[in-house]
């Protein structure tokens, strides 16, 4: 059989290329603040503040590029779902990039002692990256097991986020005004990175979707 | 499913050569079913035996059973001109008789031995309408039909078959010689047909049979690989060889 469409073709693969270097991208924005956190590192926040244009800027090429494949190749079947699922996560990811930057905002923006929520921040936030890791195999691999297995690590983020919530309670209740304003912020940094997991939730679901065009909803 | 043609086990050859091998498929009432496939793959041949145009090739043998309202369209003493009058076709090239717009769609009901003028007014009028050319034509109707452009000869001969009030129109890649506003035209038509007629259209625009159509059936090479909904077939087909076909990947 004549293999048609080879320009196109290309497209979608560096359509799928962007998609998994966006994924590298946001890891790293990711393990870059952590590491800000341990080391109380304004400047390396910052960066990863900055850098947040970059990530902004590679959704929209994706959206973009996707957009136009639409309108220029009428794709279906296969094709279309790949076009449809690199838009979607790469708004995931850019989601899950405004968290970092958050991170780093309540890094920058903290003038008290906060080393316990920091734990708390990395503990989550490592249990992130993972997810992230694979979730981004998943995707590179085209592989719905592994998707599906990230997807059950959220229900371990869950939990971990209801424990931290409730030790941050107890804080409260015999906190001064200023531990338990550092407590709220912690709080909702927190909450942000359990909505990461959400979206990489999200992701699964379109890996699953790309590959077998089945919807599931996993969250 | 509310099926209006049933067909089963369906071989055709010509002389030696098999174009139709074992076809399945309910083609269902009141709704455009489209036969899509590369040339050759006997979607045409396949749309022809539904009014039994094959007969006119002496080279054409036929097995199997095609059940047109749960009658047998194959047996020796089905009534053909019937047949025909029921499942009306609209051919790829606008085929206007040389005559008036008028006696073009006045041309089968007078066969049918209608004579009566303010029928046969009524007939045109409302053939016209239904195929969306009234408003065009209603000024010069007793002019001739080659004087229209091939957009409006398309839609004439549309309305020529809807003359005779048939249950099903079989259009054999009614659009591919119009230009695209023509080309809309006729889909848009077909939208509004598929309300009182049954439509089965063989197509060489995949994107055709996706915007029109209610099903899809993939023909390749006389088999028929694939038959299911349209919105299924072009976002989640089964077989393989469908999905390489529609993404353009062979053909």
């Amino acid at each position: 059989m004549i293999q048609n469409r080879r320009k196109f073709s290309i497209e979608l693969e560096n359509l799928n290329t962007k998609v998994f270097d966006m994924g590298i991208e946001v890891i790293s924005s990711f393990k870059k603040v952590l590491i800000a956190c341990k080391d109380s590192d304004i400047d390396l926040a910052t960066e990863v503040k900055e850098h947040d244009i970059i990530i902004n800027d590679i959704e929209i090429s994706i959206n973009v590029d996707g957009y136009l494949l639409i309108a220029k190749q009428c794709p279906v079947a296969g094709d279309l779902r790949r076009i449809i699922t690199a838009i979607k996560i790469s708004n995931d990811l850019e989601r899950i990039a405004d968290y970092s930057v958050n991170i780093a905002k309540y890094l920058i923006k903290t003038k008290y002692d906060n080393s316990v929520h920091i734990e708390s921040i990395s503990k989550l936030g490592e249990h992130i990256i993972k997810m992230l890791e694979g979730i981004m195999t998943a995707f590179k691999d085209e592989d719905i097991e592994l998707a599906l297995d990230i997807n059950s690590m959220d229900e371990i983020l869950d939990d971990e986020y209801d424990k931290e919530v409730k030790g941050l309670i107890n804080i409260s209740k015999t906190a001064s005004n200023i531990e338990l304003e550092e407590a709220m912020r912690a709080l909702l940094v927190l909450k942000q990175i359990e909505r990461a997991g959400d979206h990489i939730t999200n992701i699964a679901e379109n890996i699953v979707y790309l590959v077998n065009g089945k919807r599931v909803e996993l969250n | 499913m509310n099926s209006i043609f049933e067909i089963d086990n369906l071989n055709l050859h010509y002389d030696d050569f098999q174009a139709l091998k074992d076809i399945n498929i309910r083609i269902e009432k009141n709704k455009v079913t489209a036969l899509i496939g590369p040339s050759g793959c006997g979607k045409s041949t396949f749309l022809r035996c539904l009014n039994r145009m094959n007969d006119l090739i002496d080279s054409c043998k036929i097995t199997g059973e095609i059940e047109f309202k749960e009658e047998n369209i194959y047996t020796s003493n089905y009534d053909v001109i019937s047949l025909r009058t029921k499942v009306g076709m609209v051919f790829q090239k606008p085929n206007p008789f040389p005559m008036s717009i008028y006696d073009n769609v006045a041309y089968g009901p007078r066969c049918q031995g209608i004579k009566d003028k303010n029928i046969l007014d009524e007939i045109v009028a409302t053939s016209l309408k239904s195929s969306a050319l009234y408003e065009e034509v209603r000024d010069r109707i007793k002019e001739s039909a080659l004087s229209l452009s091939g957009g409006q000869q398309q839609r004439l001969c549309i309305a020529r078959a809807i003359a005779m009030e048939p249950e099903v129109i079989l259009m054999d890649e009614p659009t591919s010689a119009l230009d695209p506003i023509a080309t809309l035209r006729i889909e848009e038509l077909m939208n509004e047909l598929k309300k009182k007629y049954t439509i089965i259209i063989v197509t060489h625009s995949m994107h055709q049979a996706a915007r029109i159509s209610d099903n899809t059936a993939f023909f390749l090479m006389g088999e028929l690989i694939e038959f299911d909904k349209t919105n299924k077939i072009f976002t989640t087909p089964k077989n393989q060889k469908t999905e390489d076909y529609i993404t353009g990947r062979f053909g």
